[in-house]
Formats: structure tokens, sequence, C-alpha cells
């Protein structure tokens, strides 16, 4: 992650295909670089990937195979070069919506519309 | 006066009268106590005839040294010297004397008087003894005193026995004070409830024959043992006199020649055999033997045998009320300590520790606890509790329940009370019992090690059919269950079972419930994932719709191709939610026709081409087809898809073997990962509705599949298992009968569990 941040960079992590390549077509409309990760490991491996542009939000599912959402936040956390990037929670479990405040407060609950979620990352992005 | 004797001289007149006088008279003369005249009389006393002109000293053995002293006494300083009362018996002597007993056979007691005689100086020149019959005198103060002598025993008998109220003391007591004023040996038996009798004591005069003692004891009950007199004396309520056993009669009633040796060794020349009645009910038999014969039962003792018997009749008949009374006190305690430890938790399991440990020690020196397996996959028995006052045993008795499991179809045992709901009571343990009852060499001595004396299976009952059984045993305390125990058992076997159907029907509703919560999450989070795909490309259309430049029609068709993609997802996902619902309430209906399983087994395969490709395992298919026999075909694509499925998911990109046999009359499928593998707690709960091996978290999936499969293979007559480990994968294997005739609807295997859909 040696570029600052200049490119509007998104990282989707979802288990679900429909879901990431949704978000990636969108965004992408809205000329953000969208990374996606199908779980946690995938994710870290992506961020930590030397030739990839930090993204300016991650928007993270949080029930996943291999690694889940908070399994992923944990890692995001000790590392020091990842920590400061904002994650804003997309799941379809309604009571998380509490729990996201670990994850700086922001949620969004499953079925999403993209205007939604392009308010959310442009807070962060813009 | 005769005419003859009126003639005769003077002197010879006088001994002719001596001669023929009733009372005993001997005249001797000189130093040696020569036999001068001995009259019929004397010669009868001492039993010897013609001593005339003999020293009197060495006719017969009759007057022993302690009279001839008494003759030198009067012979030397001239004195009359008289001796009282003493015994004269012809032989052969008896050197057996008894305090108490009565004079010999033969026996006869006389007051002897030594007179000096003087010659005409004046000399000392022999003596005259007479002698006076007391026999009859000396009999009657001998009959006296003895009574008196059988009053004060029976006296101390009755403080004695009134001493205690423990029963076994009493008993014990009983033979106690028989031995060794009235027996050599005693026993004491009681009757049961269902007639026979149990020796309770055993006491011998000689403790240098304890040993045989104890043999007698362990290996010959008194059923076995002289049972004819036994029976006699209990049928006719009078005590049975056997006043000589020979040893033919002795060889004739034993058993086996080592029941011969205990016998002989313990001796029993002559016995009294006397039942023991109280209220009017016989309560027992004591048995009083004599070894030695020569001093046998004489019918005299048998009022005194009797009075004996009857007295510890009644202190045992009291001792048996103040059992009985303790008993009742100790159970109204015991039950209410039951009920508030099995009302106190939910948690059945610590609930029947806790009782079990209850049981023991007052009904019990063991206690298990067994209930019925509560998946009915498995109706296994398991063991909950098992209480011994010695933690040490209670390893040892656990040790031997997972090395011998009992015999599910056994028409006896835990088992079979947990199958009829009757209970079983073993009120005495023989060692045949356990020689029918055990495996091997092995268990038997195991089991023999365990000491069990007396047994009581009882049924835990609900509301419902038996689910488990509580058992007792009496080892070390060497007590014994009577029908009574059977009903107060039982007692505590239906509270225990209603807990423990509560305990089960709470824990069932909190995991119905926590199961329907786990589901709903999961089904709404599986039904929203393709919603939000759709909404994401929806509003993603209606953004395009906003601005006509940006509308591409390329791009528009590839966003309803992907929204129509998700609605067929939404729709499988709605179908396996009625499939389920369907199966709940038992109304999946099998559509059967001539099918080829290897045909659907390839057909599957090739649909999971892609997925195999992107889990990256590597994959065989093992088929030898054709595999024909009367399934639902759709069913069946269900099954080995839902497995397949799972091999992949679970299988982490390791090798996956799918393969489909014929075996006999069965069709067989096995689905072969090398994945993270189920635990082995987990392997039957995975059949259950909405439960997984692993976390809801990392796994989607509505948590249906493997119970799904089941209800569909159980309904086509088929059966499912799976053998893994953790780390090693899994191998799930499907039998299916070829022809399989009942169309049944597919049963809920958990009937009382509430549907949650």
């Amino acid at each position: 992650m040696s570029q600052p941040c200049c490119e509007r960079v998104v990282l989707v992590v979802d288990d679900d295909p429909g879901i990431r390549e949704a978000l990636a077509d969108l965004l992408g409309e809205e000329g953000y670089q969208v990374v996606t990760a199908m779980n946690g490991v995938e994710a870290l491996d992506k961020l930590r990937e030397p030739s990839q542009a930090r993204p300016c939000v991650i928007l993270l599912d949080l029930m996943m195979p291999h690694m889940n959402g908070h399994q992923f936040f944990a890692e995001q956390q000790q590392d020091r070069a990842l920590a400061s990037i904002p994650i804003v929670v997309i799941s379809a479990d309604g009571a998380v919506r509490q729990k996201a405040a670990q994850f700086g407060g922001e949620f969004l609950a499953k079925p999403v519309r993209i205007e939604r979620v392009l308010e959310v990352i442009e807070r962060h992005c813009g | 006066m005769p005419e003859e004797i009126r003639v005769t001289e003077p002197l010879d007149r006088l001994a002719a009268l001596l001669m023929q006088a009733p009372t005993p008279i001997c005249v001797t003369w000189g130093p040696a106590h020569r036999v001068e005249i001995m009259n019929a009389a004397f010669e009868a006393m001492v039993g010897v005839a013609g001593a005339r002109g003999r020293p009197l000293g060495e006719v017969g053995s009759a007057l022993d040294a302690g009279q001839l002293r008494l003759m030198e006494q009067a012979f030397c300083l001239g004195e009359r010297v008289e001796a009282a009362e003493v015994a004269l018996r012809p032989p052969p002597a008896d050197l057996h004397a008894r305090p108490s007993g009565a004079a010999g056979a033969g026996e006869r007691f006389f007051n002897l008087v030594y007179e000096p005689l003087h010659d005409r100086t004046g000399a000392i020149d022999g003596l005259m003894i007479s002698a006076v019959d007391v026999t009859a005198h000396v009999a009657s103060r001998r009959e006296f005193e003895s009574a008196q002598q059988r009053a004060r025993f029976l006296g101390d008998a009755s403080a004695a026995l009134s001493e205690s109220l423990d029963y076994a003391r009493t008993l014990r007591r009983v033979a106690e004070l028989a031995v060794p004023c009235f027996a050599d040996w005693c026993t004491v038996s009681e009757t049961d409830e269902s007639g026979g009798l149990r020796r309770l004591a055993v006491v011998h005069r000689d403790p240098a024959r304890a040993p045989l003692v104890v043999e007698y004891e362990r290996h010959f009950p008194p059923t076995e043992h002289r049972a004819g007199d036994m029976a006699h004396a209990l049928g006719s309520s009078r005590a049975v006199l056997r006043a000589r056993v020979t040893d033919a009669e002795l060889c004739a009633a034993a058993q086996s020649p080592d029941h011969l040796r205990v016998m002989r060794g313990l001796g029993c020349a002559s016995c009294i055999i006397a039942p023991m009645i109280a209220r009017g009910a016989t309560v027992g038999v004591v048995s009083f033997m004599r070894s030695e014969p020569d001093h046998p039962y004489a019918a005299g003792d048998v009022a005194m045998a009797e009075e004996l018997a009857h007295r510890a009749a009644l202190a045992i008949d009291n001792a048996r009320l103040y059992r009985a009374a303790r008993r009742r006190e100790e159970t109204m305690r015991f039950f209410a300590e039951a009920s508030a430890v099995l009302s106190s938790s939910l948690d059945y399991e610590a609930a029947f520790d806790k009782v079990a440990q209850l049981v023991v020690p007052s009904f019990a020196d063991w206690c298990a606890v067994d209930v019925k397996a509560e998946t009915d996959r498995d109706p296994a028995i398991q063991n909950v509790a098992v209480a011994h006052v010695n933690p040490a045993k209670v390893e040892l008795a656990r040790e031997l329940q997972r090395r011998y499991q009992p015999d599910p179809n056994a028409t006896y045992g835990r088992n079979n009370v947990i199958r009829t709901g009757r209970s079983e009571l073993y009120s005495e343990i023989s060692d045949a019992v356990l020689v029918a009852s055990t495996r091997d060499s092995d268990h038997l001595s195991a089991i023999r090690a365990l000491g069990l004396r007396s047994c009581l299976i009882v049924p835990l009952i609900g509301r419902g059919p038996p689910i488990g059984a509580l058992t007792l045993a009496w080892a070390e305390s060497n007590h014994h269950y009577t029908a009574e125990d059977v009903a107060v058992m039982e007692d505590l076997g239906r509270r225990a079972g209603f807990a423990l159907e509560n305990a089960r029907l709470y824990g069932e509703t909190q995991s119905a419930v926590r199961l329907r919560d786990e589901f709903i999450s999961i089904a709404s989070h599986e039904l929203k994932t393709p919603l939000t795909s759709m909404q994401l490309q929806i509003s993603g259309i209606r953004r395009a719709a906003a601005s006509p430049a940006r509308l591409d029609v390329e791009k528009l068709t590839r966003r309803v191709d992907a929204i129509d993609r998700q609605v067929g997802r939404l729709a499988e996902l709605v179908d396996g939610l009625l499939d389920v619902s369907r199966a709940v309430a038992g109304r999946l209906r099998l559509n059967l026709e001539e099918v080829d399983l290897a045909e659907v087994v390839r057909v599957v395969a090739e649909r999971f081409t892609g997925e195999l490709g992107a889990a990256r395992s590597d994959f065989a298919l093992d088929v030898q087809g054709p595999i024909l026999g009367r399934w639902d075909r759709l069913r069946l694509d269900d099954v080995v898809t839902n497995l397949l499925g799972n091999a992949i998911k679970y299988g982490a990109g390791r090798p996956i073997r799918l393969a489909a046999r014929l075996d006999g009359d069965l069709a067989a499928v096995e689905v072969r990962d090398h994945g993270i593998g189920i635990p082995e707690d987990d392997q039957q709960r995975i059949f259950q509705r909405f439960t997984r091996a692993v976390s809801s978290e990392h796994y989607g999936g509505f948590g249906l599949g493997l119970w799904i499969v089941q209800v569909l293979v159980q309904a086509m007559g088929g059966s499912i298992g799976v053998e893994s480990a953790v780390g090693e994968g899994a191998l799930f294997t499907v039998k299916l009968p070829c022809h399989y005739i009942g169309q049944r609807g597919a049963k809920s295997t958990q009937d009382h569990e509430p549907a949650v859909l």
C-alpha cells in the first residue's frame, strides 16, 4: 500500500458473487476503482499486495466462510498500515446495527439501495 | 416268721436277714476290707456278684477312691462316716457331664454309712456299709434346679433380646444365647415374603470352627439344607426333634461332598428345629445342634427350644416393627429430599446424580440411573449416574458399564425393565445367577468382586412409556430388597420419570426456540442475499433510466439477467422452506417410479462440474451402472445434490469421491470428502433440523440439508449414516432398498418437537 490515496479505491468484501458483481459494476460507473474479495482472508491478501492502491473505504459483509467480518476487523486493527481504513458494514443481520459501532458506527442493512451506499462512500472518499 | 429261719442258729439267721434286707448292706473285715457279707441289694447297687472274700476296693469300679478313703477313715478312726448322694453308675462311665443336664441313663444316687465293727476285745475288725437309695430325691431336686436355671436362662434371654432393636444384632443375639448352654451351635433364619428361608446368623461354641461357619453361611443356604425338617417345623408350628442324627442320615441330606464335610466339621449328632412364631405368624426358624453323640437332645428339651424360639420371635417381631417404622420415617425424609432435588433443577443429569447420592446408603450400596438416549435414530440407553459410598467403586462400575454393554434384547435386567415398564426384584443374588448373566470369566470375576447380594430395578416412567431405569443393589451391607422396597422405589421412579420428562420438555422447548431463532436468522440472511443483489441491480437500472445518456442496452440486459438469476435463487430457497415445512408436517409425497440411480448420480456430478472446478477439489466418480430400483427421481437427485454440495462446501479443496453401487438388495451411495470432518459429538446432531456442526457465521445455508436428506431417504425405506473424524473429512453412506413397497408419508422423526415453521 505504498501509493497515496488519490484514486478513489473501494474494497468490497462479500461471499455472494451477485452482490460483489453488482457493487463493482455500479460503483465503477460512479468512477470508483472497485477491488473485490469473497472473504476476510482474500481481503487481507489484497490489501497487503504491494501494487494495490489503498482503498478509502471497505464495504464489509459479516457472515462469510473462512474468515468472517469480525475476524477480518480484528486482523485489520492489528495491522498498523491498514487500521485506519474506515469500514462500512453491510449485513443482512439487523441485530448487527449495535455491533457496527465497533467498526466506526457505519452500518447498512441488506437489502440496500446503491444511493445509500454511494452516500456513505462519498463521505469517506469524497 | 417262716419255719426254716426259726430253726437256724441266731448268727446264721442274722446273716440270712441281712442278705434278704431291701437296703444295700455289706460287711467287710480286716484292713483290706474283704467282703464278708454282701446282700443282693448291695450287689445290685455296685453291679457285682459273688464278691465274698475279695477286697471291696477291687470289686468293680463302682466305689471310687473317694469312697475307699472314707472306708479307711471309718476303719482307722473307729468313727461312723457318712457320704451323701454318692453317684453310682454301672459302667461305662459318662465323662461328659453337663452342668444343666439331668441324671444320665442308669445313674443312681445313694447315701452311704460306713460303720466300724468291733471284735470281743473292742478292736475294730471290720465295717458295715449300708446305703439308702436317694435317686428319686436327687432327680427331683435336680429337676427343680434345672427348672430354676432354665427360668433364669430364659430371663437372661429376654433381657438380652430386649437390649437392642437393631434387627441384625437381635438375630445374632438369639443364636448367641443358645450357645453353649443349650446348643453347640445354632442357626437363625427368617422367612421372606415368598415363604423362603434366609439364614441370618450362625454361631458355634468352638472358635476354631469359625472358617467352617463362614463356609457354611456362604455356600449352603438354609432352603437347601434339612429342608424337610424346616418345612415341617414351619408347617406344624411345632419344634422338630431329631434326637439322633446318624452319619448315614447326614450323608443322605448332604447336597455335595463339600456340604457333607462342612456339616461333619460343625458336628450334627442331634438337633431341634424350632419355628419362631410371633403374633400368629411364622417369622423364621431356629436350629439348635449338638455336636457330640453322647449328649443328645431329649424330649424334655423341646419345650425349652420352643420357649427360646418364641422369645426370639417376639424380639424379632419387635425389631421388624421398629425397622419398618424407621424405614417409613427414612422413606418420607428421603422422598422429601428427592422431590426437592428433582424439582430444584432442570438439568436432569445433575438432578439424577443427586438422587443417586440420596439413595446411597439408606436404600442401596449401589445406585445407577440409566435413561434412553434422546435421539430417535439411536435408541441407545445411556448411564447418567452411578453412586456408591466409595468413589473408587464408582469408577469400577463405570468401567464395567463401558466394557459390558447390556444386551438390548435381554429378557431380564435394565433394558427389559425399560422395555416392559415392569420392575425386577432379585431378592437374593445367588452365584448361579451371576454365572448365568455374565459374558465370560473376566466379566464374572469383575461382577463377583462387586459382591452384589440383592438387586432391584425399577422403571423411570413419566406420562408415556418408560424413559429409563433406576438400578439399586445391596452388597457389603448384606441387606435384601423386599416387595415393600419395590413399591417405594417405583414411587421414586415415577417422580424421577416426571422430573426427567419435564426437564427434557423444557430442554426441547429451549432448543426448539433457539433453533427457531437461529433458523430465522439464517433464513433471513439467505433470503436477503439475493434480494440485496436484486435491489442493487434495480437501483442501477433506475439511475440509468434517470439519465438516458448513460443508458447502455447491453448493460441493462446484463442487469435484468442478474435479477432474473436472483429471482430463481429466491424461488429455490422458498422451495427449500416448503420442503421443510411439508416434511415437518409429514406430508411429503413420493412419486415412485423405475429409476436408474447410476444415471441420477452421473447427472448430479455433471451439474457440479463448475463448482468442483472452482473448489479445486480432485473429483472421482465411481459408478457401476445401471442400478435400478423404485424411487422418486427428483428426491434421489435432491439427496445426491445435497451430499455432494456439502462435500464441496466442507471439503476444503481436498479430493472428493462419489460412488454408487448395488449391494445385494440395497443400493448404496457414498460421498467421501477429506475436509474439516465432523466431531463425534455432532455426528448425530447434524441430521436434526436447523443444526450444523460448524457455526452459521462461517457457512451459509439453512442447516436443513442433511435433515431433509434423512427424511427423504427414510421415506424411501432407506438409511443414512456418517463416519468421520475431525480434520479427516467425512464419509456419508446412503442405503436404499431397491424395491421399497410401502409408500408411506415421510413421518416426522421428532413428533413431539414443536413445529417451528
